[in-house]
């Protein structure tokens, strides 16, 4: 058999073998105004394979500088709650359509946080959004899209917003 | 937001997913990308439209007829490599075809998906080393910039790599 028989061979086969199966769908939301759709989208996706979401943002470390005063760590924590308050209402929300989800909150890097928790839910797919940063951001890391596609154990589906 | 959500999810065959295009760059991991896009597509009742940029030909004037004609062979051995790779998905889903082009691979599928009106493109990382993602060797996170509709990127082995 040469190697054309062979690919196609392998193509066919990999078909017939395990069944396509989505049960767990991490959906990773930044929470800024594109979140929203992203959840949408991650929670319409989930419905239609009968997956279960667990919503997941992940909140920067704090600041580990010499001088910050007590009110940058006070503002720090008052942002933390606040965004725990809206992840909890983006569930909530989530849960309205009759969708099964789960809440996951983490502090760290964003790319390695949705890797770790993936990874701990066992998840088979991450679906997050892309917001297309400029040129800079891309190159200073900001974009977390392809930093997770580069860590992640599992496939990652990238929403883009007003394609519909 | 509650009215973005509901409208969204208010019914479980409003996720329509038509129409898919699979970016394969024909390396050994292209029939397990192949392969699981089949698999997702068969679960949508959707199409599938494999995809191979082949880059072009690097020709100046010094460029020998032999090299020519080796870029030429490899040319025509790729699309072989596609169609057979396509021929193979067929035998078990058989809403699939194959667009070759040439020209720059992110370029080319996410051109194809918006002429396909393509509700989703599907490709695959293959955790390439740092000095390859520099180089933009890497096309999934280039496709990710350039796609105007959702991307899936499959990942054969669930196994975590360095960052």
């Amino acid at each position: 058999m040469n190697i054309l028989e062979e690919t196609k061979a392998a193509a066919s086969q990999s078909i017939n073998e395990d069944r396509f199966s989505i049960a767990k769908v991490l959906v990773a939301v930044d929470l800024t105004p594109h979140s929203e759709k992203t959840a949408a989208y991650g929670a319409e996706f989930a419905k239609s394979v009968g997956a279960s979401v667990t919503l997941l943002h992940v909140f920067p470390p704090e600041p580990n500088v010499e001088f910050a005063s007590e009110s940058v760590f006070e503002s720090f924590e008052r942002s933390r709650r606040l965004m725990a308050q809206r992840l909890t209402k983006l569930i909530d929300q989530v849960r309205e359509t009759g969708v099964e989800c789960d809440r996951d909150f983490r502090v760290g890097d964003p790319a390695e946080k949705i890797v770790e928790s993936a990874r701990d839910l066992h998840a088979d797919l991450i679906v997050t959004g892309a917001h297309h940063p400029g040129f800079l951001g891309r190159l200073f890391g900001l974009d977390q899209p392809p930093r997770i596609l580069h860590r992640a154990g599992c496939p990652v589906l990238v929403y883009h917003e007003g394609n519909e | 937001m509650n009215q973005v959500l509901e409208k969204t999810v208010k019914d479980t065959n409003d996720l329509n997913i038509r129409e898919i295009v699979v970016a394969v760059d024909l390396s050994p991991h292209s029939e397990k990308t192949a392969a699981y896009a089949a698999k997702f597509a068969k679960s949508y009742g959707a199409s599938i439209t494999l995809v191979h940029a082949f880059a072009p030909e690097r020709i100046t004037e010094f460029t020998t007829q032999e090299v020519r004609e080796s870029y030429r062979e490899e040319e025509r051995e790729a699309e072989r490599a596609l169609r057979k790779l396509a021929e193979g998905v067929r035998e078990t889903y058989s809403d699939c075809g194959c667009e070759f082009r040439i020209g720059d691979p992110a370029e080319e599928v996410t051109l194809m998906a918006k002429d396909l009106n393509a509700d989703l493109i599907i490709t695959a990382s293959h955790h390439p080393h740092f000095l390859s993602r520099l180089f933009g060797l890497d096309q999934a996170p280039r496709i990710l910039h350039r796609a105007q509709c959702p991307v899936l990127v499959y990942h054969e082995e669930k196994e975590l790599t360095e960052p």
